[in-house]
C-alpha cells in the first residue's frame, strides 16, 4: 500500500513537472526575468554561462537536446546569438520553437534599440546593423520586455495568464522606483563619462545620463591596440575621464595600462550579466552593483 | 520620418504577435576565399566557396554551395556544385535531407575546406574517399534520440555511381551509410564527442566496398581566449574484387591549442597504410600557427613533413589566407 502511495506521489510530481512551461533562455538576464514572471509555473534553462561572452558561444550539441525539449526559446535577437543559436535550433529539431513559431521569441521585438541603422560594413568591426543588442542593461527596457514576455507566456499558458501579467506589472513598478533612486545616486556621484571595453553599456549610460567617452576596443570585436590606448589616454586627459568600466568577461590589462598613464583614473570590473562575479543573482542586484561601481563604492 | 516608420513597424510587429524581427527574404549568402602559398606549388587560390541558404517555406530549408578551384596542373578554374540540398524543418526529432551533400562519415568529411582544422584533410580522407571526400547525391534521415544527453542516429543512401568511391556499373544502385554521434559533457567547459559510422556499396566489379570510421574529439573551452582540442579519426576501407580484396586504413591525431584570443598552435600526426603491412605507406607530421584577427579572417602557417615508402621525404611550408564575406558564419563545434 505504502509503495503504491509513493508511486502515486511520484506520478503526480512528474505530471506537475511535465505541466510546467519549459523555457530555454539564451542569456541569464533573460533567464532571471522569465523566472520572475513565470514563478513556479515555468522551468528555466539558460544556455550561455554568465561568465561567457554571448557573442562567441559555440553551438554545443548538448544545447540541441535542451532546444528539443523547450516550449519557448527566448533570445535577445539583433544578431547577438547569430553565430550559434540557428544551428542549435535546427539541431534541436523542435518545430514548436523554430523562428516564426509561437514558441520562439526575441526580446528585441519589445523594445526600441539604440544605434539602429549604423554602418553595415565589417570595416566597422563586428557590428549589429539592427541596433545594439545589450538592451537588458536598461531597467526601463527590461520592464517593457517583462510586459511583452508576460503576453507571450499568457499565450502559451492561458491558465496562468493573470499571474504572468501581474508579476510583470510588479516588476515594472519596482524597476521604476529603483531606477529613480539609481539615477539620483549616479547624479550625486559626479561621474559624467567613462570608458568601457566594448559597447556593452550603451543603454545603461543612456538611461543614467552618462556619456561613453570611448571603448578600449578600437572597433567592436577587435582587441585593444597600443595606438588606440594612447588615443584614449589623450582623450582621458583632455576630457578628464576618470573611470574605465571593464565588462566582466574581458581582461583588465588594457584598462590598467591607461590607468598607469592617467592620474586619478579608476578601473572597475563591471558585471553585465546576473550570475557573473559581483553581479548578484538577479537584475536588481546587477544594476545595484553597476551603480555602486560608477559611485566607486563596490 | 524615419523614427515614425520605425515606431509603426515596431507597433505592427507587437500587434500581430510576432516575436522576431522581420528579416529580408533574400537567402543568407556568404563567400569564403582561401588563398595559398606553398614552397612546392607556389602562389595560388586554394578554393573559393559561395554558399546560399534560406528557408523555402514552413516545411523546408534549402542550402547550396558552389566551389571554384583551379586544376592543380593547368591552374585553370573549374566550378562545381559541392552541395545542394533541402532539409525538413517541421518534423519533431527528425531531419530528412535530399540532394547532393557530404556524407556523415566521421568528422573531417563533413567539413568544408575553409573549416578544416588544418589546411588540408587527413591523408585517409583524400586517399580513401577521393579529393572531394564522400559527397554524393542521396537521401538522409537523422534522428535526435530523446535521451538526456546528445545522441544522433543517421541513415543515408547515396547513388553509388561515383567513380572515386564505389563506381557501381548498375544505374540506380545505392550505397548505404549508418552513423551514430554522441556527446558527453565533462563539467561546464569540456566535452567528449564520439562518432561511429560505416558505409557500403557495390563497386565496379559488383563486389562490395565498405568503409568504417571512428572519430573522437575532446574539447575544453573555459573562455574566449583559451581552448584545447584533442582530435582523432580512424578510417578503414575494404574493396573486394573478384580475385581478392584491398584494405587500406588511415589514422590521424591532432591537438589544437588556443593560447591567446587571436592565436592558435596546432600539431597533427597522420598515417595511411595497407592494413597488411606493419610499416605505413605514408606518414605526415604537421605543425600549424594561426593568427585570427577577427571571426572573418585568419592567417595560417603550416609545416608538413611527409615520409613515404617510395619517395624521398618532403618538406612543405604553406601560408594560407582564409576570409569570409557576407552573412555571419555559424560558429563550429
Amino acid at each position: 500500500m505504502r509503495s503504491f502511495l509513493f508511486f502515486l506521489a511520484f506520478l503526480s510530481i512528474s505530471q506537475a513537472a511535465l505541466a510546467k512551461l519549459n523555457i530555454l533562455a539564451t542569456t541569464n538576464d533573460l533567464g532571471v526575468l522569465a523566472r520572475e514572471l513565470g514563478g513556479s509555473e515555468v522551468e528555466i534553462t539558460v544556455l550561455c554561462p554568465p561568465d561567457r561572452d554571448p557573442h562567441y558561444l559555440e553551438p554545443k550539441p548538448s544545447y540541441m537536446i535542451k532546444a528539443s525539449k523547450a516550449d519557448l526559446v527566448l533570445s535577445i535577437g539583433l544578431e547577438l546569438e547569430i553565430g550559434w543559436l540557428p544551428p542549435v535550433l535546427r539541431g534541436g529539431r523542435n518545430p514548436k520553437v523554430m523562428p516564426g513559431a509561437p514558441g520562439y521569441c526575441e526580446a528585441q521585438s519589445f523594445i526600441q534599440p539604440l544605434e539602429l541603422g549604423g554602418g553595415a560594413s565589417r570595416a566597422q568591426g563586428d557590428v549589429h546593423p539592427g541596433g545594439n543588442p545589450h538592451f537588458m542593461l536598461d531597467p526601463v527596457r527590461d520592464s517593457q520586455i517583462a510586459l511583452g514576455l508576460a503576453e507571450k507566456l499568457a499565450e502559451l499558458d492561458p491558465a496562468h495568464a493573470a499571474d504572468y501579467r501581474s508579476r510583470a506589472q510588479a516588476f515594472k513598478k519596482r524597476m521604476e522606483e529603483k531606477t529613480a533612486a539609481w539615477q539620483k545616486r549616479i547624479k550625486a556621484s559626479g561621474t559624467k563619462e567613462a570608458f568601457t571595453y566594448h559597447k556593452t553599456l550603451v543603454y545603461f549610460f543612456d538611461r543614467f545620463g552618462l556619456e561613453n567617452a570611448g571603448n578600449l576596443e578600437p572597433k567592436p570585436g577587435i582587441p585593444p591596440t597600443a595606438s588606440h590606448l594612447l588615443e584614449l589616454m589623450r582623450v582621458a586627459k583632455d576630457r578628464k575621464v576618470r573611470l574605465t568600466l571593464v565588462e566582466h568577461y574581458f581582461d583588465l590589462g588594457a584598462a590598467k595600462k591607461i590607468a598607469t598613464e592617467v592620474p586619478g583614473m579608476r578601473v572597475a570590473l563591471a558585471p553585465v550579466m546576473p550570475g557573473a562575479p559581483q553581479a548578484g543573482a538577479n537584475l536588481d542586484d546587477l544594476f545595484e552593483s553597476l551603480v555602486s561601481q560608477v559611485e566607486g563604492k563596490p | 520620418m524615419a523614427w515614425r516608420s520605425l515606431a509603426f513597424a515596431l507597433m505592427a510587429s507587437l500587434a500581430s504577435g510576432l516575436c522576431a524581427a522581420p528579416a529580408s527574404m533574400n537567402p543568407d549568402i556568404s563567400l569564403s576565399g582561401l588563398f595559398l602559398y606553398d614552397n612546392l606549388a607556389g602562389l595560388g587560390v586554394q578554393e573559393i566557396e559561395l554558399q546560399a541558404s534560406s528557408d523555402i517555406d514552413p516545411y523546408l530549408r534549402g542550402s547550396v554551395m558552389f566551389s571554384f578551384a583551379p586544376d592543380p596542373l593547368t591552374k585553370e578554374f573549374g566550378a562545381d556544385v559541392e552541395e545542394a540540398y533541402v532539409d525538413t524543418l517541421d518534423l519533431p526529432a527528425l531531419t530528412l535531407r535530399a540532394g547532393k551533400f557530404k556524407a556523415a562519415l566521421g568528422k573531417e568529411n563533413g567539413l568544408h575546406t575553409h573549416a578544416l582544422p588544418f589546411l588540408d584533410a587527413p591523408l585517409a580522407n583524400t586517399a580513401l574517399l577521393g579529393d572531394e571526400g564522400f559527397n554524393d547525391v542521396g537521401l538522409s534521415a537523422s534522428l535526435l534520440v530523446p535521451l538526456p544527453w546528445f545522441v544522433e542516429v543517421t541513415a543515408q543512401a547515396f547513388d553509388s555511381a561515383n567513380p572515386e568511391l564505389f563506381a557501381s556499373p548498375s544505374p540506380g544502385d545505392l550505397a548505404g551509410l549508418g552513423a551514430l554521434k554522441t556527446l558527453l559533457e565533462l563539467g561546464d567547459n569540456a566535452t567528449l564527442e564520439a562518432m561511429f559510422s560505416g558505409a557500403g556499396g557495390r563497386n565496379a566489379t559488383e563486389d562490395i566496398t565498405d568503409i568504417e570510421n571512428m572519430a573522437l574529439t575532446y574539447k575544453w573551452r573555459p573562455n574566449e581566449a583559451r581552448a584545447l582540442v584533442l582530435g582523432g579519426e580512424w578510417m578503414r576501407r575494404n574493396v573486394a574484387f573478384t580475385a581478392g580484396q584491398e584494405t587500406r586504413r588511415g589514422i590521424a591525431a591532432w591537438l589544437q591549442f588556443q593560447f591567446a584570443r587571436r592565436w592558435w598552435i596546432e600539431g597533427r600526426f597522420d598515417t595511411l597504410a595497407h592494413a597488411e603491412l606493419i610499416s605505413p605507406d605514408t606518414r605526415k607530421s604537421s605543425a600549424l600557427l594561426a593568427y585570427v584577427p577577427s571571426e572573418f579572417s585568419a592567417y595560417r602557417l603550416q609545416y608538413d613533413w611527409i615520409e613515404s615508402q617510395v619517395n624521398a621525404p618532403e618538406h612543405k611550408i604553406s601560408l594560407q589566407l582564409n576570409i569570409a564575406m557576407g552573412v555571419h558564419p555559424a560558429h563550429s563545434y
